[in-house]
């Protein structure tokens, strides 16, 4: 087997010193590359190599597409759009638009993947574009509100009151608690969806909210206590 | 064990449901449990959270969604690609030759590094030299730029506004000359008394919110109508409103009609106190309304007339000026602040030069020792038997049949070059004739400059022809 000579980002070997498992991305490249020839050009996949390629690790794909070889770049999408796309739901709850937004994280992404560092893990990283996405797209409709002197955006109250006046055996404890999570604020919201719906650990939440541990722990609890009493009446109803 | 406050005691308990805990505090969140039943149902709770979060509605997977993202992306590589003129491939050489060709013109021109900023300097200087020959010079300046509320109480009360604290040099109106008023800028030798201030007053007078506001738009619009009054350009001009001295007299009355009676008293006591010169103005009056007040003030601040006087004419003219544009530059422009105060010290100087030259040819007087800058007199012309005594010149009065006119007599360079000018106007002969204009006609500045400096020139020559 020819060995190749592989475009690979200066942090990469950084981390590969600081104890990132980077020889083992590097072994995997050399097996979905099998017959390469001593080159130095630019990779050309082959079909088959895509197919071994589904089972590559996110650091793999990234090197790859960081070398030039950008249509590996639907591999990550395939692997997070769900993932994403779930997580724009939880914050907002509207089907229809969540797809608009999830295009733009992923078109984010794709713009900022080439100066991605390896210095968190992928799906952390593009956690944080689609919250900072999402918090865009909440200051948005903030200010639109702000400045249309009427709520155009009052849906949340409106529901929550809708929730209120069905009969109990209507309702369903799931959607009351997804409805009292769109009343807490953004940044308790985010820390909640990202630590019950997600399940990132305490670290992983600090860095996709740009912020410190300590400031999760408190976060999550207040969202929580908040969270807590909003909904304790609606959901004793739906018990009894 | 420590007792817990209610936050601390939520945060131990969400951290609880997380396994987020050190093994001492799970003992003591199991103790809590155990003892209170409210941090017990608070667990209950949380978990319960915690599983319905957990257990919250999916989306369906989205099966186009990748194929769309990826239809989207071309779209956006093959937009960016149409609007670069050259292709994507070819970027890297076209960088290296710009920048190859960029050290060959650095190369070239190092040598000559010095003439090209000397170039640059000398374009920027032209530029300066532009604007302010063609710009600046032919502008009408206002000779007061910064008149405070307390500048324009002290004008009010004293007749005097200080031009600047440098040269000691101040504004003076006195309308109690037996016969008509005087309006003089002087260079002060004594330094100016002390003033009274608007806070002295308030403090004297106690006047209520309303009034205090009243007062205070009092001042402002004649800070505005001081600032307007007396204006000065190249060519050695100074133009004067006529309708100056009033302004004396309207302020006192106004600020007196904004008070009680009591506050009259206290006001009049004030003045006597601080010996002000314009006590004559005080005239008790019964409390007026403020839109009547501002409105009389607004009128007067309206007037466009103007004595224009230079060293060889007085004439009349409507001078259009907007005052408001000019202090709205003045003040937003530091720049442009400095140069009105720069031309106004060199005017002060030039005007006086002029004056003391074409008065006493046998040589320049000492400036410094030189009292007063200018000084107009108008009095009622005597000759007339029907003159009367009246103290203002107003254009309406000035039109009236029978009315004898005014001397208008203007003095610069102290007591040795008296007798500037003498000027009589008098219904048969108006400003319009000697200007040999329409009546009334409004005179764009730079027209008027113009002019100036034509006659100037006239008389120049009328000069060197007798002296010859």
């Amino acid at each position: 087997m020819h060995s190749i000579a592989l475009p690979v980002p200066r942090q990469v070997k950084k981390k590969n010193q600081s104890g990132i498992p980077f020889r083992i991305a590097l072994e995997e490249i050399t097996c979905v590359f099998p017959i390469v020839s001593n080159r130095t050009e630019k990779i050309q996949l082959q079909p088959s190599d895509r197919i071994s390629l589904q089972s590559a690790s996110d650091e793999t794909i990234i090197t790859l597409f960081q070398g030039g070889e950008k249509e590996v770049y639907r591999l990550l999408v395939d692997r997070y759009q769900e993932r994403v796309r779930n997580l724009l739901y939880s914050i907002f709850h509207e089907q229809d638009f969540i797809a608009d937004l999830a295009q733009d994280v992923f078109i984010k992404a794709y713009q900022a993947l080439p100066y991605f560092r390896f210095e968190s893990s992928f799906y952390t990283w593009l956690y944080r574009i689609a919250v900072n996405k999402s918090r865009d797209e909440l200051r948005r409709r903030k200010l639109r509100r702000f400045f249309s002197f009427q709520a155009l955006d009052e849906g949340v109250a409106q529901e929550l009151e809708f929730k209120m006046s069905t009969p109990p055996e209507n309702r369903d404890a799931h959607e009351i608690v997804s409805m009292g999570l769109k009343l807490l604020p953004e940044k308790f919201r985010t820390a909640i969806i990202l630590k019950d719906i997600e399940g990132l650990s305490y670290e992983e939440i600090a860095d996709v909210m740009q912020c410190e541990l300590g400031t999760v722990k408190s976060r999550l609890s207040r969202g929580r206590t908040m969270l807590r009493k909003a909904v304790k009446p609606l959901l004793e109803e739906v018990t009894e | 064990m420590k007792t817990l406050s209610q936050n601390e005691k939520s945060e131990l308990l969400s951290r609880f449901v997380d396994g987020q805990v050190s093994d001492e505090e799970r003992k003591t969140v199991e103790q809590l449990s155990a003892s209170d039943n409210a941090v017990k149902q608070e667990l209950q709770e949380l978990w319960r959270l915690q599983t319905l979060l957990a257990a919250s509605a999916k989306l369906k997977p989205d099966i186009g969604f990748a194929t769309r993202l990826a239809a989207m992306l071309n779209d956006q590589r093959r937009e960016e690609e149409n609007l670069l003129p050259v292709p994507r491939k070819y970027f890297p050489g076209l960088i290296a030759v710009g920048s190859v060709a960029m050290l060959f013109i650095a190369i070239a021109f190092f040598p000559k590094r010095a003439s090209m900023s000397r170039v640059f300097v000398l374009q920027s200087q032209a530029v300066k030299e532009v604007v302010d020959n063609n710009f600046m010079k032919s502008a009408i300046l206002p000779l007061f730029t910064s008149v405070n509320r307390d500048q324009a109480l002290q004008f009010a009360l004293f007749g005097s506004v200080p031009i600047d604290d440098k040269n000691n040099a101040s504004l003076n109106v006195d309308d109690q000359a037996e016969r008509g008023y005087r309006i003089e800028v002087t260079k002060a030798k004594t330094p100016r008394r002390k003033t009274l201030t608007v806070e002295d007053l308030m403090a004297e007078v106690q006047p209520t919110r309303n009034q205090r506001e009243a007062i205070d738009s009092i001042l402002d619009l004649t800070r505005g109508r001081i600032q307007s009054s007396i204006l000065f350009g190249d060519g050695d001009f100074v133009a004067v409103d006529p309708e100056l001295p009033r302004l004396n007299k309207a302020l006192v009355g106004n600020i007196a009609s904004c008070l009680t009676e009591k506050q009259q008293t206290r006001f009049e006591k004030l003045l006597k106190l601080h010996n002000c010169t314009n006590l004559a103005h005080f005239t008790r009056t019964r409390a007026a309304q403020l839109p009547a007040m501002t409105r009389g003030l607004a009128r007067a601040s309206r007037s466009q007339q103007f004595m224009v006087i230079t060293p060889e004419t007085l004439v009349f003219a409507n001078i259009a000026v907007d005052f408001d544009a000019i202090s709205r530059q003045i003040e937003a422009q530091e720049q442009m602040r400095k140069v009105v105060l720069e031309r106004r010290d060199r005017f002060i100087e030039r005007a006086l030069r002029a004056v003391a030259t074409n008065d006493a040819p046998r040589g320049l007087p000492n400036l410094d020792e030189m009292p007063d800058i200018f000084r107009i007199d108008v009095q009622p012309n005597l000759d007339s038997p029907s003159a009367p005594l009246a103290k203002s010149v107003r254009p309406g009065v000035r039109g009236k049949p029978g009315f004898g006119g005014f001397h208008f007599q203007v003095t610069a360079g102290g007591a040795e070059n008296q007798m500037m000018h003498i000027q009589v106007f008098n219904p048969s002969m108006t400003h319009s004739q000697m200007n040999s204009r329409g009546d009334s006609e409004t005179v764009d500045p730079q027209i008027l400059v113009r002019r100036l400096r034509i006659q100037r020139a006239k008389l120049d020559s009328l000069l060197r022809a007798i002296q010859e």
